[in-house]
């Protein structure tokens, strides 16, 4: 079994390169040779570089969210899509960027990228607390999500309404910013965007009893000795900030969360959570590489949106993984 | 003047059409429209034809044959339109009370003198027009689409004589169905699908066919065709032809107007080389910053950066945006000279009447050597500092 | 032989709170319990057993009074360390994200363990006791919904073994167990408070398993809570209630 484990990882981790590859020399509108490589090539530093690295951040940010919330909610249809936290957050960034372009606050990079960014978190953080609090009145897990997918209706509903009314520049932004980007950031963006994602995942690391015992519902996890609501209180608070970071500098990135944790615990079938954290990083990170390079380069001077890579690729694969294998 | 010959036919032919089909004549009726007061010269998707009684509007579906989409027939005398077909739009002149949900239609009834008559307009936040913002002011002009659908409960209120409005050309998809029901009056534009400038600019002939104008309209057209050759002439004459690109790009959308599209239209006619000229598409393409960048990054000139003003707020929303050689050598510009409170330029309510005015301000970006020839003023553009 | 007291106790009343009321399930008791003690807790439903377990084990806070665990009030202990003192065993079904039954019982250990929870060879040989101790062996890596209801009951139980605490409470644990099984765990429950010194409260509704493994039985009933020894039993007016004149 631990022989297995340590393959497997070493495949996950050839994959990584060989998908971080593809995305940096590949997936764009030309193909760069390593041995051309300079140090000035502008469209490799500057361009596929974030990129990339904004691939790796994304798949192992909303991964982790994803597989925090499927524990606290001790059900696999848990993600921030589907709680509604990333329309939460989403909702909160077309607010900030129309607040902060009447407030002149965009003309600055660093204050406007950080506003967008805490507006992200905020939302994230709000549709989360409001989610807990609901969960303290309901007992049912699957009335849980039905709440989250109602309050990301709502979310969807009012942003709707501010594209209803916005001019036609905001509403170009708004919709090409929903269909979400792995390619709008610089690597000025990544300064902020970087920092604070190792912080959030790092800090996981100290969370991984609590991660393990919240497997046993309540009471048990409590009886063992992990502080029941601190930890979920804690857990949830890293998973809305991974959220709301990720979705502040890319937009809604679909289907990751909730399927990346699913494919983890298929391919490892043990029920170490910090195994489970360490794949899901490059789980998600592998994945969201290959979409790019995939949404570079299957149509020639074509870029499709990263959405529908993901969810075109991912969801039928969960779907006939499910079905093959009964347990979860 | 190929296409003037087939449209005298088309209009022939409609009048032998309209003439062998007794179920469609009234012996009130007297139609030659083979005698035109008008002449288009530029725009391909409307012809005008005058009788004694009629004008008919004729807009057409492309701009490759001579199908209608809609045909407008502007009388005076009620009894004479009795047994006219149901295709026909009947509109009763004069226009006295006139809806123009567009800046630009609103601009062109303003140019055309009849300001006293314009009752509505879409949203005033648009405008930067002095009159028409004062007569908002005072509480005379209605906004009847301040969403993306038009207050239908306001418009029949206002009774309009003519509603213009624009879309792809035939009222009764273009337009909500229960307006159509109140049989107002409904003319839709298709100004915004000429391929080029002086096309558009020629359609405030079709607006002034409604609201009986023509003197004024061909007056005011033929003094802009004129300014226009001129300038075009001039830019031709010129020996560089400095490479240029447009708008900025959201999250990684950079949209990109096609090789046939009106702006490509103007670069041409301006003397510069419009780096996607061989393009294909009359609209727009979404391009990657990378695919942009890569065939942009030594550009001459870049223009239109969406509604942005200064290079520091371009730098804003990417830092990357310093890297394309416009940029450094300063030749960002903007048509941004004259905005409203909202942050609208009068670009596009005064621009598309006169083109000329948006030539000129190209070839001053374009060929600053022709200083010394025109006006040193910029209409509309102004350099990004 | 004394026997230390074990748990105290004082002045309690029981219950939990809801939006805007209060709800006492059982007021002011004082009761005290031994080690090796095995203390059957009796009582028709929805008299208060489960309250009376959760209250005991810390999940529940208590509305008045003190419990005293090792002549310590439970508020004063750490969750680790009352982790290490109250081990519980309740009919809830969990399962799921690959939870094998030695999954399980190995999260008995988790107070033991580093925060990376790194099982060493000592906490494996505690888990492997209990789980040859419970006779779950050769179903220790079937994921938890391939277990029927009687070996994931075990299962469980080998969790409270692992657990190594002075103290366990038990909620119905012989409710999906066939009869052979009922017996070898009430067999177990007494060994383990005679051999080992545990202070062992089990609920049931199986009044016999009670009357013959236990040494003390709580009765609960709309009237108070008694703690008796089993030979008052039978002379006891609430035990014969309950018993429905059957026993």
């Amino acid at each position: 079994m631990q022989e297995n484990t340590g393959i497997k990882f070493l495949v996950l981790i050839v994959l990584l390169f060989i998908a971080g590859y593809l995305s940096l020399f590949f997936a764009g509108s030309e193909s760069i040779t390593v041995s051309e490589l300079t140090l000035n090539n502008f469209i490799f530093w500057q361009i596929r570089f974030p990129k990339t690295l904004t691939a790796i951040l994304a798949g192992s940010t909303l991964s982790a969210a994803g597989l925090i919330l499927q524990i606290i909610f001790r059900n696999p249809l848990a993600g921030p899509y589907v709680l509604g936290i990333s329309s939460g957050a989403s909702l909160m960034v077309s607010i900030s960027i129309l607040a902060g372009g009447s407030l002149n606050l965009l003309s600055n990079f660093f204050i406007g990228k950080s506003f967008i960014v805490v507006s992200a978190i905020a939302g994230s953080v709000l549709v989360t607390t409001l989610i807990l609090a609901i969960s303290k009145k309901v007992n049912s897990s699957v009335i849980l999500l039905l709440i989250g997918l109602m309050i990301s209706q709502i979310c969807g509903a009012l942003q709707a309404g501010l594209e209803y009314f916005s001019d036609a520049t905001s509403l170009k932004s708004f919709v090409t910013w929903g269909m979400g980007s792995l390619a709008n950031t610089t690597n000025f963006d990544l300064l902020i965007y970087l920092p604070i994602a190792l912080v959030c995942l790092l800090g996981l690391l100290f969370f991984i009893k609590p991660l393990n015992a919240l497997l046993l519902g309540e009471n048990y996890s409590q009886n063992i000795g992990v502080n029941f609501n601190s930890s979920r209180f804690y857990l949830i608070l890293i998973s809305s900030v991974l959220t709301g970071l990720t979705t502040a500098f890319c937009g809604p990135i679909a289907f990751v969360g909730i399927a990346v944790p699913i494919l983890s615990r298929m391919i490892f079938k043990s029920s170490k959570q910090q195994l489970h954290l360490a794949s899901c990083l490059l789980l998600g990170s592998i994945i969201l590489l290959f979409s790019d390079t995939l949404a570079n380069t299957l149509i020639k001077n074509i870029s499709l949106p990263i959405n529908m890579l993901t969810t075109f690729i991912g969801a039928p694969l969960v779907i006939y993984l499910m079905f093959k294998n009964k347990s979860w | 003047m190929h296409n003037s010959i087939l449209k005298y036919l088309f209009l022939g032919a409609c009048t032998i059409f309209i003439g062998c089909h007794p179920s469609t004549e009234n012996h009130h009726v007297s139609v030659s429209p083979s005698k035109k007061d008008t002449t288009i010269k530029y725009a391909k998707r409307f012809a005008i034809s005058k009788s004694k009684n009629f004008t008919y509007i004729y807009v057409f579906a492309n701009s490759s044959n001579f199908d209608t989409t809609a045909t407008y027939l502007i009388y005076k005398d009620p009894e004479l339109i009795k047994n006219i077909p149901k295709t026909i739009i009947p509109v009763k002149s004069p226009c006295e009370n006139i809806a123009a949900l567009s800046s630009i239609y609103a601009n062109m009834i303003s140019e055309l003198g009849l300001i006293k008559n314009l009752t509505a307009i879409d949203n005033i936040d648009y405008f930067n027009n002095p009159e028409i913002i004062s007569k908002h002011k005072a509480g005379q002009l209605l906004e009847l689409a301040k969403g993306a659908e038009i207050d239908l409960e306001q418009t029949v209120k206002l009774k309009p004589d003519i509603v213009f409005t624009f879309g792809m050309g035939d009222p009764k998809k273009d337009v909500n169905p229960k307006l159509l029901l109140t049989k107002i009056p409904i003319a839709v534009s298709l100004d915004h699908k000429e391929e080029s400038p002086l096309a558009r600019a020629e359609w405030i002939k079709f607006f002034a066919a409604f609201v009986d104008k023509n003197e004024l309209a061909d007056s005011i057209f033929n003094e802009v065709e004129k300014n226009y050759t001129t300038l075009k002439s001039l830019a031709q004459k010129t020996e560089k032809r400095p490479t240029v690109f447009t708008d900025v790009k959201y999250s990684d959308s950079w949209y990109i107007p096609g090789g046939k599209s009106y702006i490509a239209k103007f670069f041409a006619d301006a003397g510069a080389s419009y780096l996607w000229r061989e393009d294909n598409n009359t609209g727009s393409v979404p391009y990657s910053f990378e695919q942009v960048y890569v065939k942009a990054k030594d550009a001459d000139f870049w223009l239109n950066p969406s509604t942005i003003k200064t290079k520091k707020e371009l730098l804003a929303f990417d830092s990357r945006y310093a890297e394309f050689k416009a940029f450094n050598t300063g030749s960002v510009f903007n048509n941004t000279k004259n905005t409203n409170a909202k942050g609208y330029s009068n670009y596009w309510e005064t621009g598309m009447i006169y083109p000329d005015r948006i030539l000129h301000d190209l070839l001053l970006i374009f060929h600053p050597e022709l200083k010394t020839e025109i006006k040193n003023d910029f209409y509309y553009y102004e350099k990004l500092n | 032989m004394e026997n230390k007291l074990c748990i105290e106790f004082k002045n309690i009343t029981l219950g939990y709170k809801k939006p805007g009321e209060t709800i006492s399930i059982l007021k002011n008791i004082n009761l005290s319990f031994f080690k090796g003690d095995l203390i059957g807790i009796v009582g028709l439903n929805g008299v208060g057993k489960s309250t009376l377990i959760k209250s005991l084990s810390g999940l529940l806070p208590v509305l008045k009074g003190e419990i005293l665990i090792d002549e310590k009030p439970i508020s004063n202990y750490n969750l680790n360390e009352l982790a290490k003192k109250i081990a519980i065993v309740l009919t809830e079904k969990i399962g799921g994200f690959n939870l094998t039954a030695f999954d399980v019982v190995s999260a008995g250990q988790m107070p033991y363990t580093n925060s990376f929870n790194k099982l060493s060879n000592h906490n494996l040989e505690i888990i492997d006791k209990a789980i040859s101790i419970c006779g779950i062996a050769e179903h220790q890596n079937k994921l938890l919904h391939e277990l029927s209801d009687g070996l994931f009951q075990k299962t469980i139980i080998a969790k409270a073994l692992a657990q190594q605490t002075p103290i366990m409470l038990l909620d119905e644990p012989s409710a999906f167990l066939d009869f052979a099984s009922k017996h070898d765990l009430f067999l177990l429950l007494k060994k383990l408070t005679e051999e080992q010194q545990k202070c062992v409260l089990v609920s049931s509704h199986d009044l016999d398993l009670i009357l013959k493994y236990c040494t003390k039985l709580l009765v609960i009933s709309n009237t108070g809570i008694e703690l008796i020894s089993v030979s008052e039993a039978k002379t006891n007016k609430a035990f014969h209630e309950i018993g429905g004149g059957f026993i």
